[in-house]
């Protein structure tokens, strides 16, 4: 194996094993802290009837309460990597189930937000390249405009619209997808376009207009200089989506991540709180690690100054 | 050129006419009663002379409210952006001088703290410490926190490899006096476009926090809680919305052409890019 291949490699081997000391540490101490909150489980779970001695006694028995708080996070963490992450204490469906299928429909609306955005944003970004300065104060304009709006907001506006006009929303993804579309095009607009100018400045493209290369080919080498950071930038707001389009689907019933989060706080679910906020953790640990690994792979500066 | 100085001014003349503007609201101090009292008679009316923006469901002047909840929110994202700055860019720079172990441990720290749900800190303070603007100042700055860190690691582990900071050692200056007069003052251009940048990122913070009820809490007003109230009767005071979400607009607009003006005028661009 050739040097350049082992530095990646190691990096990427240290990479994982840091995000999975992450994730324990994430759920070890979300499991402290709902421990150590006022209010012991089985209070929660029998409510104003308390249970007698004897009952009491067995479900700490079953419950590992009778033992040592490091033991009780040790049989927890057991649990979680066996997928057994307990039960709702008002549907009784098992939380893995539930959390997997908010999860389900926020990763779809999540990709479709990214694509969508990526698509309108490399749409614009070609007018303003072939059009030049005619189009481009209008653009960011617009692109400032919506970016100081929040996403909340646009789904507020939609949703008025939406009344206003009588439309008939064919599918109940549609204007969420659409808010989050909207809120977040003005801000990815005016990243590719600040780093697309960078990219024009640099000396290859003088290479490239030397030799005489069309203006659409010219634009896809701009796109690949760019490519490392939009692409981190877009995996990024990925995430984000995914694990925190918390308003947006709450005003939308949109049966995600972020409407789970809602509902169970709002029942103050605590076993479905704790579930969602591991899931969510790991979520972006999973996808910040990617992020490290897909940007170096793409542009090997990254590693190689790391270990400068 | 001439054109550039044209552009660069009309954009000062419109951030100075705003300033203006906002400071004439200093001279308005709504009293507590026109906040806070409840008043049947007048819910829901739209704008007129004696209520300029109309009146919420509890019959109170949106416009005074509008007022106040503006200074909440703009003093609250401001002081927990400026924590969020101070502690961030402190670690990252401690981190980028001192190197390997240090740096492995704070970044482990801050990518903790990334993962780490904000919303979920804010929850659990919430049982804990009743909800209220302290909440949302810690939230906040558990939720910027990463952000200023990987940043001022970032650019001061670039400041460090020039050369002057070489010589600097050569000289024998101390290391503290490195941190703070070679690559803090160089690092500030980057972090003054962060924090302004960052300032409206906290205002739609708030708003998200208000909206699931761990916010300012009701009866004071915030952006967020107007927010949240207009979209409770957006069918039939759609005013109240419409008002709130403008102010909001103009407020971050303005932040947001300060912060590009300022980053085209000090020149971060090559900095924050990387």
């Amino acid at each position: 194996m050739s040097k350049k291949e082992s530095t990646l490699l190691w990096f990427i081997i240290k990479k994982i094993t840091l995000s999975l000391v992450l994730i324990l540490a994430v759920i070890i101490s979300l499991y402290l802290v709902a421990r150590l909150l006022p209010g012991d489980p089985i209070t929660v779970l029998y409510g104003e009837a308390p249970p007698s001695e004897e009952l009491r006694r067995i479900i700490e028995e079953k419950m590992y309460l009778n033992k040592p708080l490091y033991m009780q996070v040790l049989v927890y963490l057991r649990n979680i990597f066996s997928g057994n992450w307990g039960k709702s204490i008002f549907t009784g469906e098992p939380i893995l189930e539930i959390v997997c299928r908010a999860l389900y429909n926020s990763i779809i609306l999540a990709m479709f937000t990214i694509i969508l955005t990526t698509i309108i944003c490399f749409l614009l970004a070609y007018l303003e390249f072939i059009c030049g300065s005619r189009v481009s104060p209008i653009l960011s304009m617009v692109a400032s405009a919506t970016a100081s709006i929040p996403t909340i907001s646009w789904g507020a506006i939609l949703m008025l619209v939406a009344v206003r006009l009588h439309l008939h929303i064919f599918s109940h993804i549609t204007l969420p997808l659409l808010t989050l579309t909207i809120a977040g095009t003005g801000i990815f607009y005016k990243l590719l376009r600040n780093s697309l100018l960078y990219a024009y400045q640099q000396s290859f493209i003088l290479l490239y207009k030397a030799l005489g290369i069309g203006k659409g080919s010219l634009f896809l080498k701009l796109l690949r200089f760019v490519a490392p950071l939009f692409i981190s930038a877009t995996l990024y707001r990925l995430g984000l989506i995914i694990a925190g389009a918390i308003a947006v689907e709450a005003l939308f019933a949109y049966p995600g991540m972020g409407k789970l989060f809602v509902d169970s706080l709002v029942s103050r679910d605590y076993p479905v709180l704790l579930g969602w906020s591991i899931a969510t953790s790991i979520l972006l640990i999973t996808i910040n690690t990617a992020i490290d690994i897909i940007h170096s792979l793409i542009d090997p500066r990254v590693y190689s100054h790391v270990f400068k | 050129m001439y054109l550039n100085k044209v552009e660069k001014r009309r954009s000062t003349i419109i951030l100075i006419i705003l300033a203006l503007i906002a400071s004439l609201t200093l001279l308005i101090n709504p009293s507590p009663q026109e906040i806070y009292e409840v008043n049947p008679a007048q819910r829901l009316l739209p704008p007129s002379f004696s209520h300029p923006f109309g009146t919420d469901a509890l019959g109170r002047d949106v416009f005074a409210r509008l007022i106040v909840g503006t200074r909440i929110s703009l003093v609250l994202s401001i002081s927990s952006v400026l924590l969020a700055a101070i502690i961030g860019s402190i670690s990252g720079v401690v981190a980028a001088i001192h190197g390997s172990f240090i740096k492995l441990v704070l970044s482990t720290v801050f990518e903790y703290l990334y993962i780490m749900p904000s919303i979920i800190i804010a929850f659990l303070l919430s049982i804990i410490i009743s909800p209220g603007p302290h909440i949302v100042i810690i939230a906040s700055t558990l939720f910027l926190l990463p952000l200023f860190f990987r940043v001022s690691l970032t650019a001061a582990s670039m400041i460090l490899t020039q050369p002057y900071i070489e010589a600097a050692y050569a000289i024998g200056a101390s290391t503290f006096h490195i941190a703070l007069n070679h690559v803090l003052r160089m690092y500030l251009p980057v972090l003054l476009v962060l924090i302004i940048y960052n300032i409206p990122q906290v205002i739609f913070y708030e708003v998200t926090l208000s909206f699931i009820g761990l916010g300012i809490q009701p009866p004071t007003p915030s952006l967020g809680v107007m927010i949240v109230e207009g979209v409770e009767y957006i069918q039939v005071a759609p005013h109240i919305l419409e008002v709130t979400i403008l102010l909001l607009f103009v407020i971050v607009f303005t932040l947001n052409i300060l912060s590009e003006e300022l980053e085209k005028s000090l020149e971060t661009h090559s900095l924050s890019y990387l």
